[in-house]
């Protein structure tokens, strides 16, 4: 995808939006979902916890 | 009905997936059901934190929901609304009902499908199956895509977008994807979508 956006909020929103995501939806998908929801695993528990401080 | 099948083999389970399957389980006994927005790009591996889940549902009779509902305090969930006004959610006059779980802070927005997009998200709903064994209905992706782009369009939501449309890329249904950013009036483009 080659980036033809010029304005300041054009080049925002395909710097700071577009071309992370696209790059992390790429290696997660080379990773394989075994792989992937193990770390997404270990995340989400990661918040419970923090989620849950104080209940 | 589903329109397709998505399978998600050797997906190791989190605490918020239980959740997810625990309230849907309860839900169908009920009610057509389809999960939409943040929990679907979390599930497919974007790591993004998030506090609720929504669910759009289709129809409840008053009995139905009465029964609904001691079924979710029995499983350890719970509202805060009064009984008039969680009546009023299924006669559309109320935006949406939290339901929380009580073993943690996530909790369900869960509404009654009203436009057209929500209609859609229920009536093409594509089935996840989860490690053979657990099933969830899911939006499908083609709309889901437009709609956080325009419908939601948070920064939040723009990146869910690009992920699950990188995600998928090669299995998109691009012709339903063009069908439904044209309807929703998206420039697709803007994320690197062909036209």
């Amino acid at each position: 995808m080659s980036s033809k956006v010029t304005t300041k909020k054009g080049k925002l929103f395909f710097e700071e939006l577009v071309r992370p995501m696209e790059r992390l939806a790429k290696r997660n998908k080379l990773m394989g979902i075994a792989k992937l929801s193990k770390l997404n695993k270990k995340m989400v528990e990661d918040m419970f916890i923090i989620n849950n401080r104080g209940l | 009905m589903v329109n397709r099948i998505i399978r998600l083999d050797n997906y190791v389970l989190n605490r918020l997936d239980d959740l997810v399957f625990k309230f849907c389980r309860l839900l169908e006994k009920h009610t057509n059901y389809v999960i939409v927005s943040g929990y679907l790009s979390i599930v497919f591996g974007n790591s993004r934190p998030t506090l609720d889940v929504d669910v759009l549902f289709d129809k409840f009779t008053k009995e139905n929901l009465d029964v609904f509902l001691v079924d979710l305090k029995k499983n350890d969930f719970d509202y805060i609304d009064s009984k008039e006004e969680l009546y009023e959610i299924i006669e559309t006059k109320k935006e949406k009902l939290d339901i929380f779980d009580n073993n943690s802070n996530w909790y369900f927005d869960f509404k009654k499908a009203k436009d057209k997009y929500d209609k859609l998200s229920l009536e093409n709903a594509d089935l996840l199956l989860i490690n053979n064994k657990y099933k969830l209905k899911i939006a499908p992706i083609e709309l889901q895509i437009p709609y956080k782009l325009v419908k939601l369009g948070s920064d939040k939501d723009i990146k869910d977008a690009v992920y699950l449309y990188n995600y998928f890329k090669d299995e998109l249904d691009i012709d339903k994807l063009k069908e439904y950013g044209k309807m929703l009036n998206c420039d697709l483009s803007k994320i690197g979508v062909k036209l």
